[in-house]
């Protein structure tokens, strides 16, 4: 589905008046837009299935780099591989330290790298070489009408259901409340998603996570005592 | 990648029922910053995503050295590329009663002695050195430059909106902001599976 045909479901979904002579809207075009863009930026974001494979430059003498300012839309390493296609494993620094107590300064054929945080990336030993790196991505946000998401097109149809509660935020109360199902059916397929990189992903160094594992049920409902009366006007 | 505060806040006003910042009537443009910054920096102390690193000069005879000015905690301390241990006063009591005298080549470290923003070195150096430190950070929120990852623009986003709707006053929403929490808190959880819990 294109950004526009995206658009045009969400509009209609929260009922904005469409294909008539009326120009008042509530939600606009770039409202629909942005919440479109938020749903699939979550997307991508917990269940990793957009991947993007560059190349991290490597200096004898540097241990540490930041790949996002190499590899765009970074998010995390899922696999990395030296010139001649070998794997390098991931460690982490106390591993390093019990293989080797001079690790930071020593050279040779790279064999590990640790992941700290989002953009901090050492390597074991240091080398001049161009390592392959197969990274998790972001996507691009939808600008244009004719843009497609990134994300796998069976699930186009689920950020429709992730933008209606975004949308939806402004007016809060009972109107947000009636599209938290929505959002269910949304985390539903973020699930489908991640189980199914999981598997495709076995070797790789890093999983999307298991959202079955987490308490979702406040998700799903508003707390009644939260959301304010209704005026007593018999509504 | 980073995310511009000053683009975020202007994809936030419509759900704050406002066209621009002008139109805001219930919150300032400045107020809806502080929600983002604030955002910002109690993920950044419960998941530690923004790494970074820096050398320092130890020079011999100076034990205490200042931390970076937005560390928050330490992944790894090393001199001259030899990993330091991270220890507590206690252990070095319990180790030698004369440990803030000792001087020798240094094997762990103290941090946040006395509640101050420094790390000690013990033994105290004899010798200058090359100490590395790989830190986690807050962000900085002097600027409208947000230099957090693509992936974390929502949760900044729905800061903005959870923490003007859960302020009181006349635009207030609590339910809109206990929701907003729950999806941040989501967001969180996936955010720690990747990058570690602090």
């Amino acid at each position: 589905m294109t950004a526009a045909e995206l658009r045009y479901a969400l509009l209609q979904r929260v009922g904005e008046i469409i294909g008539t002579s009326d120009t008042d809207t509530f939600f606009t075009d770039a409202e629909a837009l942005v919440a479109l863009n938020a749903a699939q930026n979550l997307f991508a974001f917990a269940t990793l299935c957009l991947e993007a494979e560059g190349t991290l430059p490597v200096t004898s003498g540097t241990s540490a780099y930041a790949p996002a300012t190499t590899l765009p839309y970074w998010i995390l390493p899922l696999r990395v591989r030296d010139s001649s296609d070998a794997k390098i494993r991931p460690a982490t620094m106390a591993e390093l330290d019990a293989l080797d107590p001079l690790w930071q300064t020593r050279t040779g054929t790279v064999s590990r790298y640790v992941n700290l945080g989002y953009d901090l990336l050492y390597v074991y030993k240091q080398a001049t070489a161009n390592l392959t790196v197969t990274y998790a991505r972001s996507p691009v946000a939808l600008a244009l009408d004719a843009d497609v998401p990134m994300i796998p097109e069976e699930h186009h149809q689920a950020l429709v259901d992730g933008a209606i509660p975004l949308l939806r935020l402004k007016e809060g109360d009972g109107e947000l409340a009636k599209t938290l199902p929505y959002f269910e059916r949304f985390v539903a397929a973020i699930q489908l998603e991640a189980g199914r990189v999981r598997r495709r992903n076995v070797n790789f160094d890093h999983q999307p996570p298991e959202l079955d594992k987490f308490d979702l049920s406040k998700l799903f409902k508003l707390r009644a005592t939260m959301q304010r009366k209704e005026a007593n006007s018999g509504g | 990648m980073a995310v511009d505060l000053l683009t975020l806040l202007g994809e936030t006003y419509p759900a704050l029922g406002a066209a621009s910042s002008s139109d805001l009537v219930f919150w300032t443009t400045g107020a809806l910053a502080r929600f983002a910054y604030d955002a910002g920096d109690g993920l950044s102390r419960r998941v530690p995503f923004m790494a970074s690193r820096t050398t320092v000069a130890v020079v011999a005879g100076t034990a205490s050295y200042a931390l970076p000015a937005r560390h928050v905690g330490t992944f790894h301390l090393s001199v001259d590329g030899y990993s330091l241990r991270p220890a507590s006063v206690e252990e070095l009591d319990a180790l030698d009663d004369d440990w803030r005298t000792y001087a020798d080549y240094p094997e762990r470290y103290i941090e946040g002695l006395g509640g101050s923003k420094t790390v000690r070195l013990h033994p105290n150096p004899i010798v200058n050195a090359t100490g590395h430190i790989a830190y986690y950070e807050h962000p900085d929120d002097d600027s409208t430059t947000l230099a957090v990852p693509d992936a974390l623009k929502e949760y900044y986003r729905l800061a903005i909106i959870g923490g003007a709707r859960g302020s009181e006053g006349k635009g207030a929403m609590p339910e809109v902001a206990a929701w907003c929490g729950r999806v941040m808190g989501l967001i969180e959880q996936v955010a720690a599976g990747y990058w570690g819990a602090g």
